[in-house]
């Protein structure tokens, strides 16, 4: 019944707004296409794709130095050793058989896109609850804001659209919005699930990282409301 | 003139303030959060304690990451449109002109709204240069080259030999194929890449890959690193010689180099095993 519901509702905002759904879409599409398809990625300072194929062909242990093939004279940093994405990676290679340069490059990338799309599509719901054509030009201005807003390394739509596959861009598009989102609608449990993901996706070097920061604050900034409208009660 | 986001984000919030009435209750620890986060990341004092929070490894920059920009620029353009729409004459469920004149507004103001983000952000595609892909394996076509030919040679046995080759091709070596095992990584020549390892490299090793890399800088000034300091090419082919390296890749032009051809053919080390369009491959003489 809800999943119904959930159809005709999207049905009903393409049908009586098609035209900012359009736009939004072809928006979409062109940057999948330029950026994962017709682009190199930006590598930087990343070693996720050579350590994805050091796993392939050592095995699940880091004991090959992934930079050279060679083995380690003196070590690998624990933290290096507890990020899981690359072991994710690498496993979906072996069971599908695809090379980890289409899955790094282009499939990983344009997933980590639509999925922060959907976060903001739920951030759309969430400010806009009664609107559709408010949350039909919400999204709209998210993909404009992600066109146009990758002129530095570090902003989150240059992380999705060059290097989409690195935990960085998973945090930054992803993590950081729903993490947000789940703090304001009260859902702790769900938000300290975000922070462990983020501890096991990006190197937080021995720091408890982005997401539990954001819930440091929303957590103050909420008990200071509270106590705010109570003295104005009081 | 690019990078303005910051600004509009400020507006954008000063614009909800301004209209922060209509706010609904709930919305607005997300406008309370936007304001402390960006304040807290502006000001020095408690940027410092974020840095300390985020560790060196990570710069100032990365804490920008932390203020929700595209969430309130969304929020305050969207709200922006609606409101404008407002001044407007005619009632929206009104049929005929009046409707198709305030749609058209519609479409101004969201025109705007692009345009705005157009200006304050950036109309090319990255702010770090990515190249055309070229194959499949999005790479440079002519390192593409080099490495299929050494992983199809049948007197190339991968695993047993050890690659030395200028940058370009080492950068994009093992991330090919994980069969490839190379005398130095790319963190030879990115520092920061060492946050990965606790192995490094002997002076040796860095004067070779001066010798091989005599362009390499990073601000591509086209201008040798203190050529008076690099090795001569019989030194630099001994060191690699010496230096256990089995699979050489020299630039054409390198290797035509009269002096280079005189030094690999005094050392009689390497021995000439076959050539790309842009790459001579040698192997040592076993």
């Amino acid at each position: 019944m809800k999943k119904g519901n959930g159809k005709k509702s999207t049905n009903s905002i393409v049908v009586q707004y098609p035209v900012i759904c359009l736009v939004a879409a072809l928006l979409i599409l062109f940057q999948i296409i330029w950026n994962f398809y017709m682009h190199e990625p930006y590598r930087g300072v990343d070693i996720t794709t050579e350590t994805v194929q050091t796993i392939l062909r050592e095995g699940y242990q880091y004991q090959v130095n992934p930079m050279t093939g060679a083995p380690y004279t003196v070590g690998v940093p624990t933290r290096l050793k507890i990020l899981v994405l690359p072991y994710v990676y690498a496993s979906i290679c072996k069971v599908t058989g695809v090379s980890p340069q289409t899955l790094l490059y282009e499939w990983v990338p344009m997933l980590v896109l639509l999925l922060s799309y959907f976060v903001y599509s739920r951030w759309a719901v969430y400010l806009f609850p009664e609107n559709q054509k408010k949350q039909c030009i919400f999204m709209l201005l998210v993909v404009l804001a992600y066109q146009f807003g990758s002129y530095t390394s570090i902003t989150d739509s240059f992380l999705v659209f060059h290097s989409g596959y690195e935990g960085a861009a998973i945090r930054a598009a992803v993590l950081l919005p729903l993490a947000l989102l789940f703090c304001l609608k009260g859902k702790w449990i769900s938000a300290a699930i975000c922070a462990a993901v983020e501890l096991c996706i990006v190197w937080t070097t021995y720091g408890l990282g982005y997401v539990a920061l954001i819930m440091a604050v929303v957590a103050a900034c909420k008990l200071a409301r509270r106590n705010f409208e109570k003295r104005r009660a009081a | 003139m690019s990078g303005q986001y910051l600004g509009l984000f400020f507006a954008a919030l000063l614009f909800l303030w301004l209209g922060s009435k209509r706010v609904d209750t709930d919305k607005k620890p997300l406008f309370c959060y936007s304001i402390v986060m960006a304040v807290v990341v502006l000001c020095p004092v408690t940027a410092w304690v974020l840095l300390k929070y985020q560790t060196a490894f990570y710069t100032y920059s990365h804490l920008f990451l932390l203020i929700p920009m595209v969430l309130v620029l969304a929020w305050g353009m969207t709200e922006g449109t609606e409101r404008a729409l407002e001044y407007l004459p005619g009632q929206p469920e009104r049929a005929g002109f009046a409707r198709k004149y305030r749609k058209l507004c519609e479409g101004v103001a969201l025109f705007l709204c692009a345009m705005l983000l157009m200006l304050a952000g950036t109309v090319a595609p990255a702010a770090e240069p990515t190249a055309r892909t070229e194959n499949d394996s999005k790479m440079p076509s002519e390192v593409l080259e080099v490495l299929c030919t050494l992983e199809t040679m049948e007197n190339v046995n991968l695993q047993e030999e050890v690659l030395l080759a200028p940058d370009e091709v080492l950068e994009y070596a093992r991330a090919y194929n994980g069969e490839f095992r190379l005398l130095y990584g790319r963190n030879m020549w990115i520092p920061e890449l060492n946050a990965y390892t606790y192995d490094t490299y002997l002076p040796e090793l860095q004067e070779i890959h001066t010798w091989l890399n005599p362009f390499n800088d990073p601000f591509r000034t086209m201008i040798p690193k203190v050529v008076e300091e690099n090795m001569t090419p019989a030194q630099g082919i001994r060191s690699i010689a010496e230096s256990g390296c089995t699979l050489l890749v020299l630039e054409g032009a390198q290797y035509e180099n009269a002096e280079v051809r005189n030094a690999l053919d005094q050392a009689d080390n390497f021995v000439y095993l076959t050539e790309t369009d842009e790459y001579v491959i040698l192997q040592k003489r076993k």
